[in-house]
């Protein structure tokens, strides 16, 4: 969304292919993992932490006994994209 | 711009387990669950600096988004409509819990279960310690520049959208971002 964002993306991606040699000292495949914004920073942590798998099993058990919601409201929703 | 931070790259050398999908009574609401429960309840884990506070509150606030289904007319997104039944949900609980004094002593375990137990030992520390690195610098900043860096990062979010759950204008948080991104920055290289 912030016309920076992509720019910022370009150079981290050149960084962390011209540094690759310089962190060789890390075992295995392990790369050096740059990263150029904030937001990327936030991105990559929120990809590492999901909500926990049983998380949607529990919600669908709360949601079970209470009514349906009105059928206009869903296809309002669904006219208009989610 | 500086990079802000160089940490090693996971290796993820095994396989997680697929999780067990929910039952949906209504399946038009699983499909929304499982288009927004990411978002929602990253927000909430870094609101909130707990994962499992976070994961009852993904839970409200999906509970409380169904049962006000039909007062939701439209006007906006899905999204932004969740993120501020989210944003309202933590900030109360903030309020109500006095987190400051009932979580700074978070014991390793909290960050230990925000992983998968498949993941490897080096896996875990490295999400460990960025995490917690994450949530120090979040919690040293102002409010509202913690959940603008939280918006902002979430790259569904346009800013016309960001602006209008923070209420201000998109100019307002374009100009905001700029020192809250200084002042994560500043943050964060004291967590070092």
């Amino acid at each position: 969304m912030d016309p920076q964002s992509s720019k910022l993306q370009h150079r981290q991606v050149e960084e962390t292919t011209g540094q690759t040699t310089q962190h060789q000292h890390l075992a295995g495949k392990q790369t050096t993992r740059e990263f150029g914004s904030v937001e990327e920073m936030l991105r990559h942590d929120a990809q590492q932490n999901p909500p926990p798998p049983r998380l949607g099993e529990r919600v669908a058990e709360s949601v079970a006994p209470l009514p349906k919601p009105a059928r206009s409201w869903w296809q309002k929703l669904f006219s208009s994209g989610i | 711009m500086e990079s802000v931070v160089t940490i090693p790259e996971p290796v993820d050398t095994e396989t997680r387990p697929a999780p067990k999908r929910p039952r949906w009574e209504s399946p038009e609401f699983g499909e929304i669950y499982e288009e927004h429960a990411r978002g929602i309840y990253y927000l909430a884990l870094r609101f909130l600096g707990d994962s499992a506070a976070a994961e009852d509150a993904t839970h409200d606030v999906f509970l409380k988004a169904y049962r006000k289904l039909g007062d939701f007319r439209g006007d906006s997104a899905v999204r932004t409509w969740l993120y501020r039944i989210t944003i309202n949900h933590c900030q109360n609980l903030l309020q109500s819990w006095h987190r400051r004094h009932l979580f700074s002593n978070a014991d390793d375990a909290v960050w230990e279960t925000a992983v998968a137990p498949t993941d490897s030992p080096l896996r875990l520390l490295e999400t460990k310690e960025l995490g917690e690195r994450i949530q120090k610098t979040l919690d040293a900043l102002p409010e509202e520049y913690r959940l603008l860096l939280l918006l902002v990062a979430d790259e569904k979010m346009s800013y016309d959208e960001v602006a209008e759950l923070t209420e201000q204008t998109a100019d307002a948080v374009r100009g905001k971002l700029h020192r809250a991104r200084k002042a994560f920055v500043h943050h964060f290289q004291k967590t070092a």
